[in-house]
């Protein structure tokens, strides 16, 4: 594979398999990003792990450690159903079981980047995860409604269009707990959803005219309606416009019974319905449910400097951590033709892969580090089933997946994930996936299977597995310690020989040397 | 072998590699070229109206809801500072005790009204300021540890050093920066010539080669460290200390070792209480108060070169809201712990409550800045002199003396 076809695929997948660079070998690149724009069916035996097979479950119940097997059962069920299932009442399991939702959330999460034909939809999955961040780790209750927030509100609308998917975010139980909305009414109202939808939802902290602080007036545009950067009176006043955008929790009040189902509930008690005043446009008091909320949403969607912050982001993800202005722009540009279309997204995306910037930008993405472990596994022809040790892992080596301390999610550029403790993780890593996996029964690797046969001699060997995993030619001084270091003693021996005679051994050499180069620098790109 | 020839064995075969650094921060008698400058960060905006309270003030006590205030008397009384700030009598959350004990023992000053006076309320924003050294945005992305080092020019094995995980922007710039959380698992443990290969093959000049090539140092300097944290020094055993308790254990350790430390960070995390704060509080506070403790009394001998300094992005709206949290606010406290800081009283300007004494009508006012603070401590205990090189055009440098002479 030539180092062009190899960037491309690596870009948009977590990682390259073999059969991966033969359809793009056959059908081009520009079919090949409108096949992973128009994703289809997941394939049967994706769907059979998802709905069928059983996953190790360990949680602990007063102090003690328990472990048990089980099918993914509340990954599709709505809100209301898993609160009626786990609440913790008389008859139900006990409050652990409230993470279940997440847990197997992180489960299909998994399973779909490593199985799911269309790994591009899976990238913008975690893309779209990490702007809207979302931490169970702030309560169980979040947990229990991760599930839905992955299945309804994010990845529907993961190609599609971006006012949608942001009302989605702001009517999801999950966000509503999150960012306290849920629990914000007149008056003072809680700020954290509002500020948190300026700066990191949509216009970005770069839109913060905070010397102006209360001067509205100042702001430019602001008096015709336009203004082009929000102020912290924007902020006080988008929070009064979402008050009584809750979640249905029962809450209490006289002649009034708001039912306990844990979804979405547009309180109008809460709600304060006066006048308010918002990036210099007003919103009369008295307006109808959640016009408010939805004005706001309006005004900030269709924002220039949301498509700015967006587009930029966007390309941050799939060019480079500092774009070229040009393909930002070009993007920018999609995005604000698009911007009532329903494949809005798709529209940018496509303006992003097809550009020129994107073709020539080889070796400028980190993986962070859940995509070094799916990469590993793809690409090797590795199987892992996803298990909470792999989770913690990720976890240690710095990725929070589902459980980010801030919430502007996982950073995307490169020196946030730079550092002794992360890259000794991320080589650590690979001996540890097989050592501890190996122990747990969730990893299991026949190189030699994946090795051809036809394979005769130590140099095609190497040659093969480095040409699999990394775009550049080694250097010939790597690529003689290489050999030296896992083939020397063995050089007199043919491969045909140990694979019949000592597979074991041949097999523990071919697996040490593939992840050296998984510890190499290009590997650690993608 | 013993862990001391061990170190001094290691650093020599590093000396080949670099250059011979450790022999001469061993030859230099000054004792503020083995300070050690400590920040521990309280990510998420600490309220600082909850922590160090104007107890006395009625306005507060009126504006505050029960469970968000600290109250002057009852079995939930707040610790009673003494040489507080104008004239107010200030208190202690009752669950920072043993904050309280070192503010007694004359080691622990007390800031308050400080901060950032850049007026933000984002914590991105102001973050990323602090972490800079900046006041407002400035075209500078290496962070302010990585000035003080360059200044310091330090010769030791480990001059800086995080241990949250990661590496804070603080040290952006700064390649001999080490970030370790667990020196347990600090190795490579198979397959022994691989850190031979991977330096061949991290051979270039970007930040990934160079880090790795750091890495692979310090992987040998590290490779039998383990914390040995002695019992005493009696870490609080609960879950939500532990990971804390951690951070600071692998520090103590590294401190305890020699490596010359001159700065390091470690992370606190959940400050950002925009909701049910009267329960997440007492815990946030009782946590911090007593891992620090257990940190101070871990570093044993070691604690008269380190001073620590506690602070925060941001501090917390005066007024609560209906959600019984606090919303983000502005002018905040900032605490310095060490064995010559000159303890046992607050330090700062009081600047009030009132309406009109509030930064915009709501949030506690700034008249420290935070540079004022960490600048004394760069000053006084590890010699930097240029503090204008430290935070880009600074030049309102304000000490308290919070350092006796």
């Amino acid at each position: 594979m030539t180092a062009q076809l190899y960037h491309l695929l690596n870009r948009i997948t977590y990682g390259p398999r073999p059969e991966d660079r033969q359809h793009l070998a056959e059908i081009g690149w520009d079919n090949y990003v409108a096949e992973q724009l128009n994703p289809g069916e997941e394939p049967e035996a994706l769907r059979r792990m998802i709905q069928e097979d059983v996953y190790g479950w360990r949680f602990d119940i007063n102090g003690e450690s328990t472990q048990m097997e089980m099918p993914l059962t509340y990954y599709d069920l709505s809100i209301g159903e898993i609160f009626r299932r786990l609440m913790p009442a008389p008859g139900n399991p006990a409050k652990y079981d409230l993470r279940r939702p997440f847990f197997e959330t992180l489960i299909v999460s998994w399973l779909k980047a490593l199985h799911s034909p269309w790994q591009l939809r899976e990238l913008m999955v975690e893309f779209w995860h990490n702007h809207f961040t979302v931490s169970v780790d702030i309560e169980d209750g979040i947990a229990a409604c991760y599930a839905a927030y992955d299945r309804e509100t994010i990845r529907p609308n993961v190609l599609g269009n971006f006012r949608t998917l942001l009302e989605a975010v702001a009517q999801a139980p999950a966000m509503l707990h999150y960012l306290d909305n849920a629990v914000s009414r007149a008056s003072p109202a809680n700020e954290n959803f509002a500020r948190e939808l300026f700066e990191l939802h949509t216009m970005g902290a770069g839109s913060y005219y905070n010397h102006l602080y209360d001067e509205w007036t100042k702001v430019p545009g602001a008096l015709e309606g336009r203004a082009e950067g929000y102020i912290d009176e924007d902020v006080y006043e988008a929070a009064r416009a979402f008050t009584g955008w809750t979640v249905a929790i029962n809450q209490p009040h006289r002649d009034l019974s708001v039912p306990d189902s844990g979804e979405f509930y547009y309180f109008d008690l809460w709600h304060d319905p006066y006048k308010k005043r918002v990036l210099g446009v007003e919103l009369k008091s008295h307006q109808g449910p959640m016009e408010d909320g939805r004005q706001v949403l309006d005004l900030l969607a269709y924002h220039p400097r949301t498509a700015h912050f967006i587009v930029t982001k966007l390309c941050r993800w799939l060019v480079a951590d500092d774009p070229p202005q040009s393909v930002v722009d070009q993007a920018v540009g999609t995005w604000i033709a698009h911007q009532r279309s329903p494949d809005q997204i798709k529209a940018t995306l496509r303006t992003i892969l097809l550009a020129p910037e994107f073709a020539v930008s080889l070796g400028q993405k980190l993986k962070r580090p859940n995509h070094l472990i799916l990469a590993f596994v793809r690409m090797t022809g590795a199987q892992l089933t996803p298990h909470e040790s792999v989770f913690w892992w990720t976890r240690k080596m710095g990725y929070h997946q589902f459980t980010c301390p801030f919430p502007t999610g996982n950073p995307d550029r490169a020196e946030f994930w730079i550092n002794s403790d992360a890259l000794l993780k991320r080589w650590q890593s690979f001996p540890e996936l097989e050592r501890i996996g190996a122990a747990e029964g969730f990893f299991d690797w026949d190189v030699l299977a994946e090795t051809p046969a036809e394979i005769a001699d130590f140099a095609s060997l190497l040659e093969y597995w480095t040409a699999r995993l990394i775009p550049t030619v080694l250097p010939a001084r790597i690529r003689a310690e290489l050999r030296k270091i896992f083939f020397e003693d063995l050089a007199t021996r043919s491969i045909a020989e140990l694979r019949r005679r000592d597979p074991e051994a041949l097999s523990r050499r071919v697996k040490q040397m593939v992840r050296l180069v998984c510890m190499s620098p290009d590997f650690q790109k993608r | 072998m013993k862990r001391r020839e061990f170190i001094v064995g290691c650093a020599a075969g590093l000396a080949l590699l670099t250059t011979p650094r450790l022999s001469l921060f061993a030859l230099n008698p000054d004792e503020r070229d083995e300070h050690c400058c400590v920040v521990v960060f309280l990510r998420g905006g600490v309220d600082g109206l909850q922590l160090v309270a104007p107890s006395s003030d009625a306005f507060y006590q009126d504006v505050r809801v029960s469970g968000l205030k600290v109250a002057e008397s009852g079995t939930q009384a707040g610790l009673l500072l003494d040489n507080s700030l104008g004239g107010i009598g200030f208190r202690l959350h009752p669950m920072a005790r043993e904050l309280h004990e070192f503010y007694r023992e004359g080691k622990l000053a007390i800031f308050h009204a400080c901060g950032l006076e850049n007026g933000t309320r984002s914590h991105f924003e102001a973050m990323a300021l602090i972490e800079r050294g900046l006041v407002e945005n400035q075209p500078i992305q290496q962070g302010w540890i990585a000035r003080v080092l360059d200044e310091l020019a330090p010769g030791g094995s480990l001059p800086a050093v995080a241990t949250s995980g990661g590496m804070p922007q603080s040290f952006s710039g700064y390649t001999a920066s080490t970030s370790v959380t667990d020196l347990s698992t600090f190795s490579l443990a198979a397959d022994h010539d691989f850190p031979r290969l991977l330096r061949k093959w991290y051979s270039g000049d970007s930040q990934l080669d160079r880090t790795a090539r750091g890495t692979l140092d310090t992987l040998k300097l590290l490779a039998d460290s383990r914390v040995q944290t002695e019992a005493s020094a009696n870490y609080p055993d609960t879950w939500y200390t532990r990971e804390m308790n951690g951070h600071f254990q692998t520090l103590a350790q590294l401190i305890r070792e020699g490596h010359g430390i001159r700065m390091a960070m470690v992370d606190s995390l959940g400050w950002d209480t925009h909701e049910d704060q009267i329960h997440h509080f007492p815990r946030l506070v009782g946590g911090l108060s007593s891992s620090l403790a257990a940190f101070y009394r871990d570093l044993g001998r070691h604690r008269k070169n380190v001073t620590v300094v506690v602070m925060s992005e941001f501090g917390r709206r005066l007024r609560c809201n209906r959600s019984f949290g606090t919303d983000h606010g502005y002018g905040n406290t900032m605490m310095v712990l060490g064995e010559q800081v000159r303890g046992g009283r607050m330090y700062g300007r009081w600047p009030g409550l009132s309406q009109d004494a509030l930064d915009r009508g709501v949030d506690l006012a700034i008249t420290t800045d935070y540079r004022s603070v960490l600048g004394e401590v760069l000053r006084q205990k590890l010699g930097v002199q240029k503090l204008d090189r430290i935070f880009p055009g600074f030049t309102d440098f304000r000490p308290s003396g919070i350092f006796s002479a």
